[in-house]
């Protein structure tokens, strides 16, 4: 007998090389683009001048120190909101607990540019709140812009990232823990700082760093309530996108300094997480007790006021959609007629929505899956490459992956500009580290030794992963993609900049309705795009018969 | 329809660590065949190298006359139960036993028939259309032995299928399957580490350690005439004695601390002069009483187990041995009673002072 060749080229080695070129035509060559971009130009060669004149002027370099200082403080601020908020949840027996949950979700699913422009509605310059604060309290007030408004919104924002992650790792905590501190004498906040807390402090960390990175990253909000305080992500954007004087090599090195800060945080996290990280499986998780006087009181309190302040921008939005306008004007009485010309203008973004979200998150689940595969099942150096490539999106910010897409496929034969590829593009390579994450760990839980039975009973390698391991896989898969779906029909930062007008969705008309100031259309606009979100939601609660959806 | 497996000078190694050495063996077509050792030995790696799921560096493995190491694991006609059965959790039962048959393109007539009859083989006819998520461990097994077989293979591998079942379902299975194994008359590959159950199960069993098969042989052959020290020590338990050969009266035999010579008639030609050996007494082959001739000892515990009660004795150079005898009506020996030992001569084995070989006659080893 023949002796034949020892590695064959069997169909997953195509599926590792195609899923490699994916992301190196997608991710590696784009973003290398802006890197030389930043540092080089065809008149003068190589070239440090567009980080020297970044360096050189209080004006650019204050937006950096404005851009780490609300991060910083909203990082900060959502985990005080949100560690607490789900450790009460967890413990403590709250009335409405299912409602609370899904308004939590909500109010993060909603784009956060929505939400700074709800606080303006309410406590903007002519809100009714600025009015109430003025004229009842004899307070002056200016309304909520720059510094303030950007952390408010930003933080009523992202705290349920941070509720999400501690919530779920709450419930991965054993209760025998806690009785065991009991026992040892250890209760109350003692047992919170010295047993809880640092359980939890690695997925607090990761929940903050991904809080750090969308707040760093974010668009909309600093553009909508920010007005003088300028940061970063508008600072891009102004330059790349500004007619005159706008120039893409500075915008190159300021993504590059961008891209630099996320990646040393990133790191950074890493490095503390990796040490610092427990694997713990509750066989006992802890229930919720029911709690009586103060503590019942003030849990019930906090939580209500938490979840009725990041709750309160989709009611403003949804109230005033209701609302004659004249013009750019709200005028007296209530209606449809924002709704009529939503419909009437906005048709095609609904559509557009809908498939473009649909084809990127079919491409996300598929690609996801095969990637995890391949990484987890199929080790090799060329896989552990790939593992490591599909981490990078993580620390893209939105704009800059949104510039970097636009420099790299301006012109044939790769021309993507203005077509919808290029936003379901930018859309899929944003989220797979989600998915990617997800599936692996999904994977991990599925012995080997199935994949095997299922070769021992003659089915190749790509039919055991079609009938057999995919299936095992699809309802965590699916679970993390509605997730995905939702946060993709939300996404701005990148698609402010991809989009042309045939190409508009739900989201950037609503940014682009604000913006021209016809609040009314926006605001009918804004609530058919929450409402899709609450359907497709309650529709995978009904079908998946449970209430976790997993990041 | 089923095939007889010959090793030759197999070879296995991860890197540069060699787990396998180099190994020859032949199982017989129709036979139950256990690899048995302590972990790390070895021996799921061979097993997996039946399949193919583990690469081969050198040698060959042959089905009857064909040369398998380039056959994909798919298309080698192969059964396998797995340690944690391996059920696919999203089919039924019925699905899953019926999924090896979709694969070779059986009509699906047929197929239904063939599900249906190996479900009542192995007694699991009402659970067809249930899903696998709440079935006991022991249900499990069956619908994994069921979907192993119902393909017709050539060999049926088992990787330490009982492992996962509690000590009476273990018992239960383990008839369960050397039953069907005989009713359909197909060469199985059995792994274990428990030699209790090797003994039960199997025809021959080959016991491995560090790579290398030790004893190839039937299960008795293996308990009673082990090749080696490891072997003896390995199948059930045995006391050793660092001992020396002598003559007495024309006979040779084994010369105890303090005078007691135990002669032998059962001896191979190598055992000569008064060489130093390791002489391998179970714990049942030694004779207990309190008065009359023997090894002189004096009892250090008594650990009553219902139907057998064991002790322990320290001899004269205070070497302690574990002895074994039926319990009797109310009375345990206390500690610090003195006692004789006899030795059962022609069970006892008497190895050279290296451990590697059995001196006395009757030794059936397969391996080498």
């Amino acid at each position: 007998m023949l002796s034949k060749p020892k590695r064959r080229l069997d169909a997953w080695t195509v599926v590792t090389a195609a899923c490699t070129l994916f992301f190196l035509l997608f991710l590696v060559y784009p973003i290398s683009r802006i890197f030389i971009q930043s540092v080089h130009t065809a008149e003068t060669g190589f070239t440090l001048a567009y980080f020297r004149k970044f360096f050189s002027k209080p004006y650019y370099t204050n937006a950096l120190l404005n851009s780490f200082k609300v991060t910083l403080c909203v990082t900060v601020l959502a985990a005080l909101v949100g560690t607490p908020m789900a450790y009460i949840l967890r413990t403590v027996q709250i009335k409405g607990k299912a409602v609370l949950e899904i308004l939590i979700i909500i109010s993060m699913l909603s784009p956060p540019f929505i939400g700074a422009y709800s606080w303006v509605l309410l406590l903007g310059r002519s809100g009714p709140i600025t009015w109430f604060i003025n004229n009842v309290l004899h307070i002056t007030f200016d309304g909520i812009y720059g510094f303030g408004g950007i952390l408010l919104v930003f933080t009523m924002q992202l705290y349920p990232l941070i509720y999400m992650y501690i919530s779920g790792a709450l419930k991965n905590m054993d209760d025998s823990l806690n009785e065991a501190s009991e026992s040892l004498g250890c209760v109350g906040l003692s047992r919170i700082f010295k047993v809880v807390l640092p359980l939890i402090l690695p997925t607090l960390l990761s929940g903050c760093l991904l809080v750090f990175m969308r707040a760093l990253a974010d668009f909309g909000t600093p553009m909508l309530i920010g007005e003088g305080y300028r940061v970063m992500p508008v600072l891009i954007f102004n330059e790349f996108i500004s007619e005159m004087g706008g120039n893409d090599s500075f915008a190159a090195a300021l993504s590059v300094i961008m891209v630099i800060i996320t990646t040393v945080l990133f790191l950074a996290q890493r490095y503390i997480s990796g040490k610092k990280s427990f694997s713990m499986s509750a066989t006992h998780p802890m229930s919720a007790k029911k709690a009586t006087g103060v503590k019942n009181v003030a849990a019930h309190v906090f939580v209500y006021l938490v979840v009725g302040i990041s709750i309160l921008p989709q009611l403003t939005v949804a109230f005033t959609s209701f609302k004659n306008t004249s013009g750019r004007l709200f005028v007296d009485g209530y209606s449809l007629n924002s709704y009529r010309e939503a419909f009437g203008k906005m048709g095609t973004s609904i559509v557009n929505t809908f498939v473009y979200s649909i084809a990127a998150i079919v491409l996300v689940v598929i690609l996801g899956t095969l990637i995890a595969y391949i990484t987890v099942r199929r080790r090799s150096k060329v896989t552990g490459a790939l593992d490591t490539l599909t981490m990078m999106p993580y620390i893209i910010p939105g704009s800059v992956m949104g510039i970097s897409l636009l420099m790299a496929f301006n012109k044939q034969p790769l021309m993507l500009m203005g077509t919808a590829a290029i936003l379901i593009v930018a859309y899929v390579i944003r989220r797979l580290p989600y998915t990617i994450r997800s599936s692996s760990a999904i994977l991990a839980q599925i012995s080997p030794s199935v994949e095997e039975a299922s070769i021992s009973l003659g089915a190749s390698h790509m039919k055991t992963f079609v009938r057999v391991t995919a299936p095992m896989m699809a309802p965590g898969v699916v679970s993390g993609a509605i997730m995905s779906w939702m946060t993709i029909i939300s996404e701005l930062s990148a698609s402010v900049l991809l989009y042309v007008n045939t190409t508009k969705t739900l989201t950037i008309a609503v940014y682009t309705e604000i913006v021209r100031g016809n609040y009314g259309v926006a605001a009918a606009l804004s609530v058919i795009l929450t409402l899709s979100t609450v359907v497709v939601l309650l529709i995978f609660f009904r079908v998946s018969g449970n209430r976790e959806i997993s990041m | 329809m089923s095939v007889s497996i010959s090793f030759q000078n197999i070879v296995k190694k991860y890197g540069d660590n060699t787990i396998i050495p180099n190994l020859s063996l032949k199982i017989r077509d129709g036979e139950f065949f256990t690899l048995l050792g302590p972990s790390g030995c070895g021996k799921t790696t061979l097993l997996r190298m039946i399949i193919g799921f583990n690469s081969i560096e050198g040698g060959q493995i042959s089905f009857d006359d064909s040369v398998v190491n380039d056959v994909p694991p798919s298309k080698r006609n192969i059964g396998m139960v797995f340690q944690n059965y391996a059920i696919f959790p999203h089919m039924t039962v019925g699905e899953n036993v019926a999924f090896g048959l979709k694969n070779r393109k059986v009509p699906k007539a047929e197929i239904q028939q063939r599900v249906d009859e190996i479900l009542k083989v192995v007694r699991i006819d009402n659970l067809k259309d249930r899903l696998p998520q709440n079935m006991s461990g022991g249900q499990q097994q069956r619908v994994a032995l069921a979907r192993a077989i119902v393909i017709h293979p050539q060999v049926l591998l088992m990787d330490e299928p009982l492992s996962n079942l509690d000590a009476k379902l273990r018992v239960e299975m383990r008839d369960a399957i050397r039953d069907i194994q005989h009713r359909v008359g197909i060469t199985t590959v059995y792994v274990t580490h428990d030699q209790e159950e090797a003994l039960a199960i199997s025809d021959r069993i080959g016991v491995m350690n560090g790579g290398v098969l030790q004893h190839v042989g039937t299960p008795q052959n293996i308990y009673q005439r082990p090749a080696n020290i490891f072997v003896s020590t390995f199948i059930g338990h045995s006391n050793i004695l660092d001992l020396h050969l002598a003559d007495r009266d024309g006979k040779r035999g084994v010369l105890f601390d303090g005078g007691h010579f135990v002669p032998m008639d059962n001896l191979t030609d190598r055992a000569s002069g008064n060489q130093q050996v390791k002489v391998s007494i179970r714990p049942e082959e030694f004779i207990v009483s309190t008065d009359g001739e023997g090894l002189e000892g004096e009892v250090v515990d008594s650990i009553f187990l219902g139907l057998h009660t064991h002790s322990y004795i320290r001899l004269l150079n205070g070497t302690v041995v574990e002895t074994v005898s039926e319990s009797r009506i109310n009375t345990l020996l206390p500690a610090g009673t003195k006692v004789r030992l006899q030795v059962k001569a022609e069970k006892i084995n008497v190895f050279t002072a290296d451990g590697n070989t059995n001196l006395v006659q009757g030794v059936v080893n397969d391996a080498v």
